[in-house]
């Protein structure tokens, strides 16, 4: 099942939250998606990490 | 004098939507928030009296709201827009993040019809704003959630 990210709160999920496409009644989903009040899973980027540092000759 | 502990200080949560599983908080934005139960007044009357009297008749209820404007992604334009011409929810509590009881009951509109929304309203060294009006749908207060 899809899972989808909510970026803006609506009903009772919270920014965040993580909601399954087959949990939301049809109309409801596409215009959240349409809005951008969900977006898949796989669109959200990760934070990248902190390149880690290489030691030099100097440290 | 002092001030009655029972006053009202305006922080309503408001949220509108396609329908109350998809009804966007859009708080963080709203600045004016008017529910209206209205039913409309039929009058009865007879010369059995002198004084008008009058009975219940169809319901008209409403909901204003204005927003501070957002064009970013899933806020007030993006929420609000494809909304326009069609039956939608508004749901509004008079205190923000508290729990919906007895004492701060939940006013919503369902199939309430959105006619129309300024997409634009730009003035010269103010704040972008937009006001909705959604007529008609059936008026409901809740206790519970």
């Amino acid at each position: 099942m899809n899972k989808y990210r909510v970026t803006q709160a609506f009903a009772d999920k919270q920014v965040g939250d993580l909601v399954g496409g087959d949990d939301l009644a049809l109309t409801d989903f596409y215009y959240l998606l349409h809005a951008g009040v969900i977006v898949p899973q796989d669109d959200v980027q990760p934070t990248p990490k902190r390149a880690k540092k290489e030691p030099t000759e100097k440290d | 004098m002092a001030m009655p502990q029972t006053v009202y200080y305006s922080a309503p949560e408001v949220k509108i939507g396609a329908a109350s599983g998809s009804a966007v908080d859009l708080s963080e934005f709203c600045k004016s928030a008017v529910v209206v139960r209205q039913a409309d007044a039929l009058e009865s009357s007879s010369m059995a009296s002198r004084d008008r009297f009058y009975q219940a008749g169809m319901n008209t209820n409403s909901v204003t709201l204005l927003f501070n404007q957002s064009y970013a992604s899933a806020l007030v334009y993006a929420t609000i827009s494809p909304l326009v011409g069609t039956q939608c929810y508004v749901e509004c509590t008079p205190v923000d993040g508290t729990v919906v009881s007895a004492t701060n009951p939940k006013f919503s509109i369902t199939n309430g019809y959105l006619e129309s929304m300024e997409v634009l309203a730009a003035n010269l060294g103010e704040l972008g704003e937009v006001q909705i009006v959604v007529t008609g749908g059936t008026y409901q207060a809740a206790t519970t959630v």
